[in-house]
Parts: C-alpha cells; sequence; structure tokens
C-alpha cells in the first residue's frame, strides 16, 4: 500500500462518524444495499474485515468497487456509521493498489 | 443547662486495651483533665459489660454533666444504644461528640510515640471545643394531608392506588382517559403468566371499587402542583363526560341508537395514527364504536361517555333513550378543581413509538399487512374473544407471519435505548398465535433477542417446541404488487452465514418501542421536575429510585423507563411505600436543617439560587426562609452563603470554626505539612475509612472532618483554616453526576474561583486547596492522592501564618 490507511476514526459528531467499533453487525446495510446480493460480500462484512483488523481482505473485495455511493446504508445505519464515507475510502485504496 | 457553663464527660473507650499500646492513655487524661468544663474524664476498657453505661449514667447525674465526648470506635448501632441509655438521665442525642481515633489515622499505630500523642490531644480537644457549642435539638413536627394524588390510572397507577387504599389513605386517582387500565388493558395477554391483563385489571379494581377513600377523575389532568411535601395543593381539570356516573347503570341502549361509528382503537393506541385511516389497524379490524359508549380502554368507571365533539348537530337520540335520565347534552365546560394532598405519585407511563415514522424503513402506514405490537395485541384479543376478524388481510388464506425486533429502538435515529420489552412481547405474541393458529408460520428477525431473567425460559420453549425461525439481520420490506399489494417480500442478509435471504409474508408486526408518555412529559413541565436525555424522569435510579427531585413527588412505573408491567408493578408499590411518610398527617423532620441568622443576611439570594432543591423563599420582610419540608439537609446552603449566615444544626459554622482553630498548634515538625480534609459522609469519607480499616498506609498528615455534602464547606471556612497556618485543604466529593444532592460536588468548583481571589489577596498560594471526587470503593486512590498532595505542599513549603 502507498499510504497507511486511516479508517478507524474517534466519534466527532453525532452525525455521519466512522468509528468501526460502533457497528453491531445488525445488517440493515446489506439488507437496502443495491448491490450488496451481487458480489460475495456485502457492506456489513466489509465492516467486520475492518474489525478483525484485516484491512488488505476488506481494500481487496469485489465489493468495493460496486459501491455505487447511493448513501442508502449510511442513512438506513441505527448506529449512526458513515457507511458510504468508509466505501469511499476503501474504493481509492482498491484502484491505487489492485 | 440554660446560662450554667456546660458540663463535659470525657470517656476514652479502649476495649481490649488496643489504644493504650499505641498511645500514653495516661498523659492524654492528665492533660485533658486540667481543660476547663471537663467533669470526668476516665478510660473505660469494657463499655459493653453490664455494669459500665450504668456507672456513666450515675456520674452523669452526680456530677451534672450535660454533654458527652466518647473517644473510640463506634459502630451507628453502639452510638444508638449509648444516646439511649443517656436519654434515661436526660441527656439529649445532640448533646453527645464522637471522636472516632480510627478516622482520624491514629489506631493505625504508625507514626512516632510524639506525634502520636499530639494528634490524639489534638482530635480529643477538637471535640472537646465542638461539643462546648453543641445544642440540645428536638426533631419538629408539621401538619400535613394524609391524601395523595396519583396521576395515570394504568396498571402502575392502580396498584399504587390499591396500597394506599389498604393502608387508609385517601386517594385522587387522576386519569386522562374516559377509563382505567393504562396500555395495559390494550394487551392480549401478558408475561410472565401470560393470562389475561383484564382479568389483572379486574383484581387489583376489587380494592378500589368497594372503597370510599377513592376519588376518580376521569378525562382529566393536572394544570398546576403548588405548594410542598405534606401540603400540596394540585390544580386539577377535567373534561365534562355529559353523562352522570352515579345514574347511569351501563345497560347500553344509548349506544344502540347512536347515529355515529367511529373507527376503533386507533386513537387510543397511537398519539400520531398512521397516514391514512383505512390502512394499519383501522383495516384490520372492521369494528367500529359509537359516539357515546362505555369507559375505555377498561370499563371503570362502569358509566358510558359521550364523545360530544363527533355528535352530528342537534341529535340527542341517546338522551331520549336513557331509562336513567343520566345523559345531559347541553353545553357544559371543563371543571376545576383544587386538591390538598400529603403526596403527590406520577405514573403517567408510556406512548409507542410512532411507527409512522419508520415508514421508509418497514411500510408502516403504506401497507395495509404492516402493524405496530400493540395493534398485534389487540387483533389476537379479538379473535381470541371469538372475533371473526381474518387474522391476515390478504384474500388468500395465507399463514406467515414475520417479526422485526427494534423497530425504533437502539437506533441513534430513532429511540437510542433498549424498550426490553419488545423482545419478550414477541415471544409472547408467536406463543398465543400458535394457540390460535397452530399452522402460522414465523420468522423474527432480530439484532439480539434480550429476554431477561425467566423470561429466557419462554424463549427457550418457544425455540425448542416450534417451527419458529430467528434470523440474525434486518430486512428490507417491499409488497409485491404496491400500493394494495397482500404480500410482502423481505430481502435481508443472515448475518451468521452472510448468505441473502429473501422470505415472502402476509403479516408483517413492527415491534414498536415505548418513550415516555406526553403526558408525563406534560406533567413534569407543570411540576418543575427534571427529565433525563430520554425524557423520562430523572433521578438517583440506585439510591432513591422512585424519588423525584422535589420532596413529596414520587415517579412509578414506565415514567422511570421500560419495564414490563410486573416491574412496573412493583416501582408502583415501592413510589407508594415512599409516599407514605408524607400521609401520617404530621411529618416528622430531623433538626439537622438550615438555620439562617438574619442579622448576617445581606440578602443577596445565593442560597435561593444554588439549593438543589429549590427550598428557599423569600419571607416579608426579604430574607430567606427555608422550606423544611423540602429541604434535604445537605447543606449546600451553609457552603455557599458569602457572609457565613447559614448553619445547618449539629453542624454550624461554630462548631467547625472551633475544631479548626485547635489545629493551630501543629501536632508534627515544622516541615510536615498539616492537611485538614472536609469529606463527603457519602462517598468520600467511606473510603477514607475503608482505607483505614484496610490498614492502608494513610500519611498522619490528615485530619478528616465529615460533611453531609461537599458543598456544604464554606469559603469563608477554608480561608480560616488556612489563615491560621493548616498547611493545605482537601475537600472529597462525589463523582459527577453521582452527587446525592444532585450537583453538591459541582458547586464545589463553581466557587473555586471566588476562593482563588480570595487566597490570593491574602498571599496564600490557591494551590494549597484541592477538591477530588472519589468513589466509595477508591481507598487506595484516596492514600496515593494524599501522598501526592503531601509531596506538593511540601514543596510550596510551609504555611506562611504557620507559627
Amino acid at each position: 500500500m502507498t499510504e497507511p490507511l486511516q479508517i478507524h476514526q474517534p466519534r466527532s459528531g453525532s452525525e455521519g462518524h466512522s468509528d468501526i467499533f460502533d457497528c453491531v453487525q445488525c445488517g440493515y446495510c446489506s439488507a437496502y444495499c443495491k448491490v450488496s446480493f451481487i458480489s460475495e460480500d456485502s457492506p456489513r462484512k466489509v465492516i467486520r474485515f475492518l474489525q478483525q483488523d484485516d484491512i488488505d481482505k476488506a481494500v481487496k473485495s469485489s465489493f468495493v468497487t460496486l459501491c455505487k455511493q447511493c448513501q442508502t446504508c449510511t442513512w438506513m445505519c441505527p448506529q449512526g456509521i458513515d457507511v458510504a464515507g468508509i466505501m469511499r475510502h476503501l474504493v481509492r485504496h482498491h484502484f491505487i493498489n489492485y | 443547662m440554660g446560662t450554667n457553663p456546660p458540663q463535659i464527660g470525657l470517656y476514652i473507650i479502649d476495649p481490649g486495651e488496643t489504644l493504650a499500646e499505641i498511645v500514653d492513655l495516661q498523659a492524654v487524661i492528665q492533660k485533658c483533665a486540667k481543660i476547663r468544663q471537663v467533669e470526668v474524664c476516665e478510660v473505660i476498657s469494657d463499655i459493653w459489660a453490664e455494669q459500665s453505661l450504668q456507672t456513666v449514667q450515675e456520674t452523669v447525674t452526680e456530677n451534672r454533666i450535660d454533654r458527652l465526648v466518647w473517644v473510640g470506635t463506634f459502630t451507628a448501632q453502639q452510638k444508638k444504644t449509648i444516646q439511649n441509655v443517656l436519654l434515661e438521665v436526660g441527656v439529649n442525642p445532640y448533646l453527645h461528640e464522637w471522636c472516632d481515633l480510627q478516622l482520624q489515622t491514629i489506631a493505625l499505630g504508625k507514626g512516632t510515640e510524639k506525634t502520636l500523642l499530639g494528634k490524639t490531644l489534638t482530635v480529643i480537644e477538637m471535640a472537646l471545643a465542638r461539643a462546648k457549642q453543641l445544642q440540645p435539638l428536638v426533631p419538629i413536627k408539621l401538619p400535613a394531608s394524609d391524601s395523595v394524588v396519583v396521576v395515570g390510572a394504568g396498571i402502575a397507577g392502580l396498584h399504587a392506588a390499591a396500597s394506599f387504599i389498604e393502608r387508609g389513605k385517601r386517594v385522587h386517582l387522576v386519569e386522562k382517559q374516559s377509563g382505567v387500565g393504562g396500555k395495559v388493558a390494550l394487551l392480549s395477554r401478558f408475561y410472565p403468566l401470560l393470562c389475561n391483563p383484564q382479568c389483572g385489571i379486574e383484581y387489583v379494581l376489587k380494592t378500589l371499587r368497594n372503597s370510599d377513600k377513592l376519588t376518580l377523575h376521569t378525562l382529566s389532568k393536572p394544570l398546576a402542583v403548588e405548594g410542598n411535601a405534606g401540603n400540596f395543593s394540585v390544580t386539577i381539570q377535567s373534561q365534562p363526560r355529559y353523562v352522570d356516573t352515579d345514574r347511569c347503570n351501563g345497560c347500553g341502549l344509548c349506544s344502540n341508537v347512536c347515529p355515529v361509528e367511529l373507527p376503533i382503537f386507533l386513537d387510543n393506541i397511537q398519539d400520531e395514527p398512521p397516514f391514512q385511516e383505512a390502512k394499519g389497524i383501522g383495516g384490520l379490524i372492521k369494528e367500529t364504536r359509537r359516539a357515546i359508549h362505555a369507559s375505555v380502554p377498561f370499563s371503570f368507571p362502569e358509566s358510558f361517555v359521550v364523545e360530544r365533539a363527533s355528535c352530528p348537530e342537534g341529535c340527542c337520540k341517546c338522551e331520549d333513550a336513557c331509562p336513567t335520565k343520566a345523559i345531559d347534552l347541553s353545553e357544559q365546560l371543563p371543571a376545576e378543581q383544587n386538591i390538598t394532598a400529603g403526596a403527590v405519585l406520577a405514573t403517567t407511563g408510556w406512548d409507542p413509538y410512532p411507527l409512522s415514522r419508520l415508514n421508509n424503513y418497514h411500510g408502516y402506514g403504506q401497507h395495509a399487512n404492516v402493524i405496530g405490537n400493540l395493534e398485534m395485541e389487540q387483533l389476537l384479543s379479538q379473535i381470541s374473544k371469538g372475533s371473526d376478524i381474518p387474522l391476515f388481510p390478504s384474500e388468500g388464506d395465507g399463514n406467515r407471519v414475520g417479526f422485526i425486533q427494534c423497530s425504533g429502538s437502539r437506533n441513534t435515529k430513532h429511540l437510542s435505548y433498549c424498550s426490553s420489552v419488545c423482545c419478550s412481547a414477541t415471544i409472547k405474541q408467536i406463543k398465543q398465535l400458535k394457540t390460535l393458529r397452530p399452522d402460522a408460520k414465523c420468522t423474527v428477525f432480530y439484532q439480539d433477542m434480550r429476554c431477561n431473567g425467566f423470561e429466557e425460559e419462554l424463549y427457550r420453549e418457544l425455540r425448542s417446541t416450534s417451527d419458529v425461525l430467528f434470523v440474525r439481520g434486518f430486512p428490507k420490506v417491499e409488497a409485491s404488487n404496491p400500493p394494495e399489494g397482500t404480500k410482502l417480500t423481505l430481502v435481508c442478509e443472515d448475518t451468521f452465514s452472510g448468505r441473502p435471504i429473501t422470505t415472502e409474508l402476509d403479516l408483517l408486526v413492527l415491534a414498536g418501542g415505548m418513550q415516555p408518555s406526553k403526558a408525563g412529559v406534560e406533567f413534569a413541565e407543570l411540576s418543575g421536575l427534571p427529565l433525563n436525555d430520554h425524557n423520562f424522569f430523572e433521578g438517583h435510579y440506585q439510591c432513591y429510585p422512585e424519588e423525584s427531585q422535589r420532596t413529596g413527588i414520587l415517579t412509578g412505573g414506565c415514567a422511570r423507563g421500560p419495564m414490563n408491567a410486573s416491574q412496573s408493578i412493583e416501582s408502583a408499590g415501592r413510589a407508594a411505600m415512599k409516599a407514605l411518610k408524607f400521609l401520617e398527617g404530621t411529618i416528622s423532620i430531623e433538626p439537622t436543617y438550615p438555620v439562617v441568622n438574619q442579622l448576617k443576611c445581606d440578602q443577596c439570594k445565593r442560597c435561593v439560587e444554588e439549593c438543589p432543591f429549590d427550598c428557599y423563599r423569600l419571607n416579608d420582610k426579604g430574607f430567606p426562609e427555608p422550606d423544611l419540608s423540602k429541604c434535604r439537609q445537605c447543606g449546600n446552603c451553609m457552603g455557599i452563603c458569602p457572609v457565613s449566615a447559614i448553619s445547618i444544626n449539629h453542624l454550624t459554622l461554630k462548631q467547625l470554626a472551633v475544631q479548626i482553630e485547635i489545629l493551630e498548634n501543629s501536632f508534627l515538625d515544622y516541615e510536615e505539612p498539616i492537611i485538614l480534609a472536609f469529606l463527603c459522609e457519602n462517598d468520600a469519607l467511606v473510603a477514607a475509612r475503608s482505607a483505614m480499616d484496610k490498614g492502608l498506609n494513610v500519611p498522619m498528615n490528615v485530619i478528616h472532618i465529615g460533611v453531609p455534602c461537599a458543598g456544604a464547606v464554606n469559603n469563608a471556612l477554608i480561608a480560616d483554616a488556612l489563615s491560621i497556618g493548616i498547611d493545605g485543604v482537601l475537600i472529597g466529593g462525589c463523582k459527577d453526576g453521582q452527587c446525592h444532592y444532585i450537583n453538591g460536588n459541582q458547586l464545589v468548583n463553581k466557587r473555586s474561583g471566588d476562593l482563588a481571589d480570595k487566597l490570593k489577596t491574602m498571599r496564600v498560594e490557591p494551590e494549597r486547596v484541592q477538591s477530588l471526587s472519589l468513589e466509595i470503593h477508591e481507598a487506595e486512590r484516596y492514600v496515593t492522592i494524599l501522598e501526592d498532595y503531601i509531596q506538593s505542599l511540601k514543596a510550596m513549603g510551609p504555611s506562611p501564618f504557620k507559627l
């Protein structure tokens, strides 16, 4: 990787933070995502990889390339996590590295 | 007593002569016997021997001793026994002074012989000085009313009312609906026994029905709560029923002739109804009600009620049909009345979270077969009553039911807390559904199944005996042919396998959450009670769970937070128990209340502003006066008063000041700092005491004085202490949010700015005063803090005023 990936950011405001450890794996994002069942992975799984510190797996996932940035996941997330923002980070790294 | 100088008896209690091994008690006795007004000075090795206390009694009578100083270590129980024995010879319980050598680090026996003797003498002299200032005190009695107002006649309010009536108290039960029962009356079953709640309400009503102590105010709401514990004046407003409750016999002839048909239940269940009335439960339960109908939700009082707003103009069919002439449709205005009560109980309950706010998620209000869990209860109860409503609105005979948990709860965009009952409610509903329709196929979408306590058994039973599919994950809901679709398609990621699941359903139940009732929020506003972040009533959840910030107003049931029916009943019972003490006809008040010295007071009103319980009022001369029935005796007024005009009895500023004066002569070497620690008796003092009990190395430098709250320490006392050469003053309170008097610990920090200015003019470093927050278990931390503090005081050097 060219630059270190900064995903885990502590919560700053009430809206749209990207603290991945706030994710409780409820699956709302996956259910409402328009592309999640096309690829093998889903937004929930990608966040799980990140929680397990498996950043490589998350960046390599074919799902991140499919993400259309429709923001539905961010809008649905009961924990207020900016899921689409995380995907945006990952897709950039995906195309830089693979 | 009177003008005679007080005569003091000094007793050193030394069981097993452990104290004599540490301190030369003979030297102490010799020195103390020379102090003025000390008549008797003795060492008793075993105070609990048969003759000991009797001898003390005799000595007290012979020498006309009127106050006693006890040196040693005593439990609260032992103090009480000694006080009672000496009360027999006329010594007021407030004329004892307890000098605890354990608390003052002496009993640890660490330090040289000289310092131990010096410190022992110092603390005994402090106790003697305070003893000279003690006053005999007796509790005061205030007149009080013996009736109580209960706001909300849900299951909690009914049970509370029943407990009061069983104790012979008069109860005014105020209910906004036309009948009692609240939300529980809308349920089909309630757990854990899964019986019919109508039966449960009937059972508690048995006590209420036959009592002449109950006054039920239906269609009413409180408008104002004035006054204090023992003597509240509650104004309530009652809407007219248009039916005389005494005359009406509930025959129902009026209902039969009424031409108006209104959709049933919809408005009772949701404060915010779904978008279209024909959808949701309105579309499911085709039954209607008339404009004149029996009390809802539970038919008590057994009188009908007219919804006048729905009546057609000029219609008096019911008035004509009534055989008992109970109906009067002439224009009537809402009635207001004042009720005097000793206590007020708020059991204002909960409202269902408006599921229409979730319409984008799950289609509530858009599809006829998406309903809330309270509507499901209604449906189940109608079906089990034998009504021929189809369970599923679809044309074909469907049998697939889905449940989505946490609909609105545990979501930062809706209710951030867990509503705690919905998981068990879903399990309960599935169980009943299975008995009514054994072929029903249920799927539950959940995040965590939270079945607390014994409810877990219901959950296990359901998992093992029936074909219910539990899916961990939340689905996306789509109707198959919107907008009038009769089948729902749900797509969901099973978060265990990571695979998508597609399900077709005929009925979808959203397990909606609980939010505080609108009526509760209104009551909080009019009575000036604080609400927590979620708009439930604020309270000290562990120590005084049912008490509110206003003494005499108690809260119970779901007004305090989400709870199930049985927890709610328990909570109401506890609240009723707490309220009983205000309903005795008189209220007894401990004599340790604050007294304002009007000669010193400059009417600045700081006390009025800062009192955490808002108990100060100005009298007709403009001086503040505490309302003793409201006062919780925390002493924050004593701490805040800029002119030291307020003292609480038995811990007056004078009593503290004379103790501090004794510390003018240090019992340690010149270089060793002396620290005076004022510690809150709830937390910090207990932590310090447990440090001593554990035998931790608590430095000899510290002298402990217990105060009811850290906020009771006046800046003048601190300045006094520093000006006579004490090197440091420590103020120990609770952690933020844990103070038993709301914010006493924060008030200390608030006025530290004033203190710093004052100290600078005295040329004393402000750092000599430290405040700390200590939890009750933090004995080790207390010792570390003390050691660091001593180091920093040593670095500063001795106090400039030290002799």
